[in-house]
């Protein structure tokens, strides 16, 4: 794989070149936590690729909170003339929130046009973490604090610049098009970016390892259905749905239609099991009815169902619902208690 | 060359839809027979997404024959807090309303040939068994028997009123009909749909299939009773009507236990969702 080396303002230049083009977005802090911002070409700043993922998951880029997907009586054929973004900066746990997704809504017999046609068009760069927060636990899921797939290039920030390692035509595309003349990467700045990768794995595992389970998530969820080891939290969780708001890898919709002039609207709003409503029909019957039920049902579908379905689990461990939670509620805590009570 | 791209179709776009006719079931359900403006294929056991415009869509089992799929027919039980089936029970004929589909899989209707089919409607539940019903009559011989057994609230709450009727001289079809409070009218049994379901209806049961759709406590109850008759597990199949929004497996709507009704149902037989709590409740 190519890997180049970049110095801070030859990046500047190629983000102003990209952001002419077409929207590029990028990590940046405010109030104390990192969020996407679309990047400003006047702006002297540079993104921010240190630290942890941003607080949006990277689904909203891909799959809005509220958009209207159909307006009739019209054709049937779906049409983007949205000319695409730039994600600069996406952490390997959003990434991975991706390929969860792509198993979704782009690789079932029926395909959500709107995701394909923006996974089709956007240019991915990953980039390495740093500082991981006491809620990041990916490596508890298998996962590295750095980008292994899904991306077009990712970057590694070392000393005086960073490392573009680009691994699609894609990413080649866009690096050529940034206009700067760029040199490989040296031995000696690959292997500064490694011992940097390895050092926020460490930290990573290390924070976790009192999370720990012998048997693997997906087995605990699948035996342990009507453990009492639910109950101490099925009644402190306030259903407030904030985990599963953030949550890279949660994709529920629920349809409206709406009257707009003489047309007719089709929108999809984002919707969560934890809310009372979810599973209820027009008779006021609810699959769901208690919070037993409800409360379970995230870890059923992101430990149960998507291994049964994708052969993956939904969890890429951004440890964003733990940080949301306002019961305080931490999900490595909750499987771990799986596995503790089996013997009791 | 430049290759042209594949057009690529909208799957959240209803298509229009011509109300043909709307009969009144009872007091609280009409069936609709609609043509849509693109034909849709259906089997028995598919459902469809379908509204007026404007107001939103539901999903509603297809009713009707396969045999005659230039239209299609719901069945709609009005729901008194229900936007679109208010909506859709205020519709006249001649009216446009809106569809997609059909959605998820079918009842496996070759491997029932040469078997004894039993049928088991309980409630609206019975819109669904009455597009099964019609495509087991349609080729009735290549059927060991057919066997309807029918459980509504009251008699007046009873849907398909006309078509029952026929059906109790039909040879073709072995019907028993139950409510679970008469009135005087009434001439069958009275009590829940498991007290007209019995071991002799069925001849050689280790290869006969169950065919069912209900309320969530019918099935409750009606599971024990078929596995005592002796069916197996794998050959008693259900339709599971949950909250489909998409249809499509991508909203997450549906989902029971690791299947989402609408794309891996809704027909489930016994032992797939056996284990899944929010399959029975």
């Amino acid at each position: 794989m190519l890997t180049l080396f970049a110095t801070s303002s030859k990046l500047q230049q190629m983000l102003k070149v990209w952001s002419g083009e077409k929207p590029v977005y990028v990590p940046v802090s405010r109030a104390g936590h990192r969020h996407w911002a679309q990047f400003d070409s006047n702006s002297e700043t540079l993104p921010e690729l240190d630290g942890i993922r941003a607080v949006e998951p990277l689904k909203v880029f891909y799959f809005r909170t509220r958009e209207t997907v159909a307006t009739y009586p019209s054709g049937t054929e779906f049409v983007d003339d949205e000319p695409g973004f730039v994600l600069f900066g996406a952490k390997n746990c959003d990434l991975r929130g991706l390929e969860c997704l792509d198993e979704t809504f782009a690789k079932g017999e029926i395909k959500d046009p709107f995701w394909v046609s923006r996974r089709e068009k956007a240019v991915v760069i990953g980039a390495d973490c740093s500082e991981p927060s006491p809620a990041c636990f990916c490596t508890l899921l298998g996962i590295t604090p750095y980008p292994q797939t899904s991306f077009d290039v990712s970057v590694a920030v070392v000393s005086d610049g960073v490392i573009l390692e680009v691994a699609t035509d894609k990413g080649k595309n866009l690096i050529e098009a940034g206009g700067v003349e760029l040199a490989e990467a040296s031995d000696e700045q690959l292997a500064e970016r490694d011992r940097n990768r390895q050092a926020t794995k460490s930290k990573v595992e290390e924070q976790n390892r009192q999370y720990e389970t012998t048997r693997p998530y997906q087995e605990l969820v699948e035996s342990n259905y009507d453990s009492p080891a639910w109950n101490k939290y099925v009644g402190k969780c306030r259903e407030d749905a904030a985990c599963l708001a953030v949550c890279p890898t949660c994709h529920c919709f629920v349809l409206y239609d709406q009257k707009v002039g003489d047309k007719n609207e089709r929108v999809r709003v984002w919707d969560f099991c934890y809310l009372r409503g979810y599973t209820r029909v027009g008779g006021g019957h609810s699959a769901r009815a208690t919070g037993n039920d409800r409360f379970k049902n995230k870890y059923v579908k992101k430990f149960q169902f998507y291994p049964s379905q994708f052969d993956m689990v939904a969890c890429t461990g951004c440890g964003r619902c733990i940080d949301a939670c306002l019961a305080g509620i931490d999900m490595r805590q909750v499987l771990h208690d799986l596995e503790e009570s089996e013997g009791a | 060359m430049t290759l042209r791209r594949a057009k690529v179709l909208n799957p959240y776009m209803p298509v229009e839809a011509e109300i043909l006719d709307v009969v009144d079931e009872n007091s609280a359900i009409k069936t609709y027979v609609l043509k849509p403006r693109e034909p849709i294929h259906f089997q028995p056991g598919h459902f469809v997404m379908a509204g007026m415009p404007g107001v939103g869509e539901s999903p509603f089992g297809v009713s009707s024959s396969c045999f005659e799929d230039d239209t299609l027919a719901i069945s709609v039980q009005i729901q008194p807090r229900g936007k679109n089936t208010t909506a859709l029970h205020n519709a006249k004929r001649g009216e446009t309303a809106l569809i997609r589909g059909p959605f998820g899989n079918s009842y496996p209707m070759d491997y029932y040939k040469g078997r004894e089919v039993y049928v088991v409607g309980g409630g609206v539940g019975m819109a669904p068994m009455r597009s099964v019903l019609l495509a087991l009559l349609h080729e009735s011989d290549k059927y060991k028997s057919i066997v309807l057994r029918y459980g509504a609230r009251n008699p007046e709450l009873r849907m398909y009123k006309d078509l029952c009727l026929s059906w109790e001289t039909d040879p073709r079809i072995d019907a028993v009909y139950t409510v679970d409070v008469a009135d005087e009218s009434w001439r069958h049994n009275v009590g829940v749909v498991t007290s007209i379901m019995k071991p002799e209806d069925i001849k050689d049961v280790p290869n006969a299939v169950a065919v069912a759709c209900g309320p969530p406590i019918m099935l409750r109850f009606m599971v024990p009773l078929l596995l005592e008759m002796g069916f197996k597990p794998e050959h008693m199949y259900f339709s599971m009507e949950k909250n489909m929004s998409c249809g499509m497996g991508l909203c997450g709507h549906c989902r029971i236990g690791t299947y989402y009704v609408c794309k891996d149902g809704p027909v489930f037989t016994y032992d797939q969702i056996r284990d899944f709590p929010d399959a029975w409740s």
